[in-house]
């Protein structure tokens, strides 16, 4: 580097370890691309190649975008819609999907409003958001599997054609264990 | 809204702890989240469709609990700020947050003497003790980190509004070089001291041999001159030797301009690279004159040409230092000053460092007025390399303008006789290195004197 005047002496250190050093994080930005790509596959499983998956892509962007409006809401909503089947009869795995789905959507939605622009979020903190939504889920899961059972007459199981379902099922299961279960008896003991 | 009661929990150390009484506040998605599943579940009834009413059934439990476990009253948040001594590092600091027990997360913005930020969120009891280093570019007074926060209920259902947090300024002392030797003035005052002075006296060398006198003593007679010399009995011969003297340096400082680079309009990202100013080395070399002069038993007085007020009478010993580094450290420019008519009137007999960019006229015609006056002057320029990569034709000749008027400026001084010396030298001289060739110089110069 050319200098007029007098020539460097010495480079300054400068922001040399300002971040404190808080364990295991990840980023915001992981965390928003997260959330964009659930509601991206869910818009295109769900609904499909439909002209309303503009719609559903669109709320997917304002959400992120816009934080402080309901188009979360408004996407679960309009998913829970398409993941109907025909009356009477059971439900297809794209109902389970969107039961998981829109709970996920309020997550997301609730998040979303404090979540800063940018820098690292501690695991811990997202274990501690994900807890609730597992706890809840789970149950739900079951409660609607049997009710919708009762409700058709028919084994839901049936229906449940993608291999896909019986993997999420799984993960879910160990999440389940591993975050809920185990955590819920250390504290006991 | 919150409010805010700080207090010094070390008072003169590194510690600050402020409190503060926030709300808590419904994160407005716990709404949409009851009228949407209200929404769903309510069109699964209207039209006979369970399925609605169990998609719905998640969200509306999850609102529930959130609610359930709803913040009740006040949340009273104290932020503890702790900075730690200089470093080779940097500046070790600490921020402790105490939050109420039903905060679930902590979204905390830190920003690094207020220019970079940085921001995290962290669970409760991780954000007690977040721990890192600021790296330390200037000296001086400065604010050191701010702390914006704002907390996170369960689940999120509940936070509070961003806080503009407290904010920890400190005055960063400046870095003391070692001096060994030192230019002394042209002329010393006093019966003591660590230096040669030109009288007759005690303390020091040899001066001559000469008749005894009244108010000799007589361990002072030499008796093997005596034995040679004396032509009549009575007559009495002594060694006289030199007084000892102290030296009294002034360090005047001219603080009117702090400059970094003298090229400003860059682009953005060197704009923002933060880097040492003309300030800094003139306190780095107003302490490292000040300690070296006191060290070695001199007197050393220090005056701001912008602030009248920052002004210290010469004096002697290590309260004299202790006096000293804290103005140096303080300086700070106080905007555009008045135009001196007359030069501060300098103790006779002083060596003068005036410590300064020598950008305009007004240092540089205080120094020639002392040296006139028959003080010994020391010229220290303190103006940093300014880069010339990346600049326009037309930014690259306003500098090389400004660069070769502000030369002129040091070579009137040298012609007139005042040692030009920079603190940062082209030919990498060290200012120990070239402040001892002056000083040599000097005593050369004071030995063939005729005494």
């Amino acid at each position: 580097m050319s200098t007029a005047g007098s020539p460097p002496t010495e480079t300054p250190a400068v922001n040399t370890g300002f971040r404190p050093i808080v364990g295991r994080t990840i980023r915001v930005s992981v965390i928003r691309l997260v959330m964009a790509a659930v509601m991206v596959a869910l818009c295109f499983t769900i609904i499909g190649w439909q002209p309303l998956v503009v719609a559903a892509l669109f709320l997917s962007v304002a959400t992120l975008v816009f934080p402080k409006t309901p188009a979360a809401w408004a996407l679960a909503a309009l998913l829970a819609v398409f993941a109907l089947g025909a009356f009477g009869a059971a439900p297809e795995w794209k109902f389970f999907v969107v039961l998981a789905g829109a709970q996920a959507l309020h997550l997301f939605g609730m998040t979303l409003s404090w979540l800063p622009v940018g820098g690292p979020i501690q695991l811990r903190v997202v274990g501690r958001l994900l807890r609730p939504y597992l706890i809840i889920q789970v149950p739900a899961q079951l409660v609607s599997f049997v009710v919708l059972t009762v409700l058709s007459g028919r084994s839901v199981v049936a229906t449940l054609t993608s291999p896909i379902f019986g993997l999420v099922a799984a993960i879910g299961f160990v999440l389940l264990v591993v975050f809920v279960i185990v955590p819920t008896l250390r504290g006991e003991e | 809204m919150s409010t805010r009661r700080t207090r010094d929990i070390a008072p003169g150390g590194g510690r600050d702890a402020t409190s503060f009484t926030e709300k808590w506040v419904p994160n407005a998605g716990l709404v949409f989240g009851i009228a949407a599943s209200i929404l769903i579940a309510g069109g699964g009834l209207l039209f006979s469709r369970p399925e609605l009413v169990l998609i719905a059934a998640p969200i509306l439990v999850s609102v529930v609990w959130t609610l359930q476990r709803r913040p009740r009253g006040e949340a009273p948040v104290t932020v503890e700020t702790t900075i730690a001594a200089r470093s080779a590092e940097g500046l070790p600091y600490g921020v402790s947050f105490r939050v109420p027990a039903e905060t679930e997360a902590v979204a905390v913005r830190l920003y690094e003497r207020g220019r970079t930020r940085h921001e995290l969120v962290v669970d409760p009891a991780t954000a007690v003790a977040l721990r890192g280093q600021i790296g330390i570019v200037h000296s001086g007074p400065q604010e050191i980190i701010r702390v914006d926060y704002a907390l996170i209920g369960p689940q999120g259902g509940f936070v509070t509004s961003p806080t503009r947090g407290p904010r920890s300024s400190r005055v960063i002392a400046p870095r003391t070089l070692p001096l060994r030797r030192l230019p002394l003035p042209l002329r010393m005052f006093g019966l003591t001291g660590g230096h040669d002075s030109a009288r007759p006296g005690d303390g020091g060398e040899f001066r001559d041999v000469s008749q005894f006198a009244p108010g000799d003593r007589l361990r002072r007679i030499d008796w093997k001159v005596t034995a040679r010399r004396a032509q009549a009995p009575g007559d009495l011969y002594v060694r006289r030797s030199f007084s000892t003297a102290d030296a009294t340096a002034l360090i005047m400082m001219d603080s009117r301009d702090e400059v970094a680079e003298l090229v400003t309009n860059r682009d953005a990202s060197s704009r923002e690279r933060d880097v040492p100013t003309s300030l800094d080395v003139a306190r780095d070399a107003a302490t490292s004159i000040a300690s070296a002069y006191i060290k070695s038993g001199d007197r050393v007085g220090f005056r701001d040409l912008a602030a009248g007020e920052r002004t210290i009478a010469p004096g002697g010993g290590m309260a004299q230092l202790h006096r000293l580094l804290p103005t140096i450290a303080q300086t700070r420019p106080l905007g555009a000053s008045k135009r001196r008519l007359r030069a501060p009137i300098i103790p006779a007999g002083a060596i003068v460092y005036v410590l300064s960019t020598f950008l305009d006229d007004e240092a540089a015609r205080m120094a020639e007025l002392w040296q006139v006056a028959g003080h010994r002057v020391v010229a220290v320029d303190t103006l940093l390399p300014t880069p010339t990569d990346g600049l326009r034709r037309e930014q690259l000749a306003a500098l090389r303008m400004i660069l070769l008027e502000r030369r002129g400026r040091i070579l009137d001084l040298g012609s007139v006789g005042v040692d030009v010396i920079q603190w940062h030298s082209p030919d990498g001289l060290s200012p120990e290195s070239q402040l001892s060739v002056r000083a040599r110089m000097a005593a050369s110069g004071r030995a063939r004197r005729p005494r």
